[in-house]
């Protein structure tokens, strides 16, 4: 996983109640997380789970036995809280069942692929997936260790991503 | 070229875009936001702090009702002969309840005092 490699010693201040080096990690990750979190629950939520997990983050500081380890193990508290985030939203707000027809708002006017509706048609979990296999580059065993799940799960989350997406893309066969 | 971007190509091209842009709360600022919020929990909740000071006052009140009820006269169920404090007795006085309607006062005194 690439960056945070000097997040160690931050980790071990913060660990013994440095307030500046948890600032430091909280600078440091933010954007990243803020974007992972987005494509789960969307915008509106996205900033409130990563500061809630933040906070959480801080209190159970102290089990995190590898510091080295923070920014897979702060990745994985996000990916975990955005998907709970994400579950609740859709049990209130539940879409409508899935239409194999391409969704006409996929596209805007302008014929620009609306991301975030694409995404509120995967679950939870592929978001998560799709996310950091496409923005962050991570291969899939990267993604199995910070969701906690096995390789071959991350593949068949990706692979039921990717026949939902084909059948709502215009152009694509279906 | 821009024909040949299946719409998968474009999906991809499109979520990467979408993903980048920037938080509406800069990396600085949500550092400063967290960092606070750390802050506040560390402070007991005001509601907390009323809560420990009407729990203090029942505490006291219920221990001040206690003195008083311990100083006044023992019931007929109270052994006679029981010694009690007295807050209000001067020094080297002893109050003592023989039954419900009998008290015993005694002071006690250096002999010499007593001779004088």
């Amino acid at each position: 996983m690439a960056g945070g490699g000097n997040d160690a010693a931050l980790v071990r201040a913060a660990q013994l109640g440095d307030d500046a080096a948890f600032s430091a990690l909280v600078e440091r990750h933010w954007r990243r997380l803020v974007g992972l979190a987005r494509s789960v629950v969307g915008d509106v939520d996205a900033e409130d789970v990563v500061q809630d997990t933040l906070i959480t983050a801080w209190d159970r500081l102290g089990d995190l036995r590898d510091p080295a380890a923070f920014r897979a193990w702060l990745t994985r508290s996000v990916a975990r809280a955005s998907v709970r985030r994400a579950r609740r939203r859709a049990w209130l707000r539940p879409l409508g069942p899935l239409d194999d027809a391409a969704d006409p708002r996929v596209e805007d006017r302008n014929g620009e692929i609306q991301v975030r509706q694409l995404l509120r048609r995967l679950a939870p979990r592929q978001r998560v997936v799709m996310h950091l296999t496409v923005v962050e580059g991570m291969s899939d065993r990267e993604i199995g260790e910070t969701m906690g799940i096995d390789a071959a799960s991350v593949r068949s989350h990706r692979r039921r991503a990717r026949t939902v997406l084909r059948r709502l893309l215009p152009g694509e066969g279906g | 070229m821009e024909n040949r971007r299946t719409p998968e190509d474009r999906f991809v091209e499109a979520f990467r875009a979408w993903a980048d842009r920037p938080p509406r709360l800069d990396p600085s600022a949500a550092a400063k936001v967290v960092v606070s919020r750390l802050g506040e929990r560390r402070r007991p909740p005001q509601q907390l702090a009323w809560a420990l000071a009407t729990a203090a006052a029942v505490a006291l009140g219920v221990a001040s009702l206690l003195m008083v009820r311990t100083a006044s006269p023992p019931q007929a169920s109270q052994q006679a002969g029981t010694v009690l404090a007295n807050p209000t007795l001067a020094e080297g006085q002893v109050l003592i309840w023989l039954d419900e309607h009998t008290s015993l006062h005694m002071t006690y005194a250096a002999p010499d005092a007593a001779a004088r």
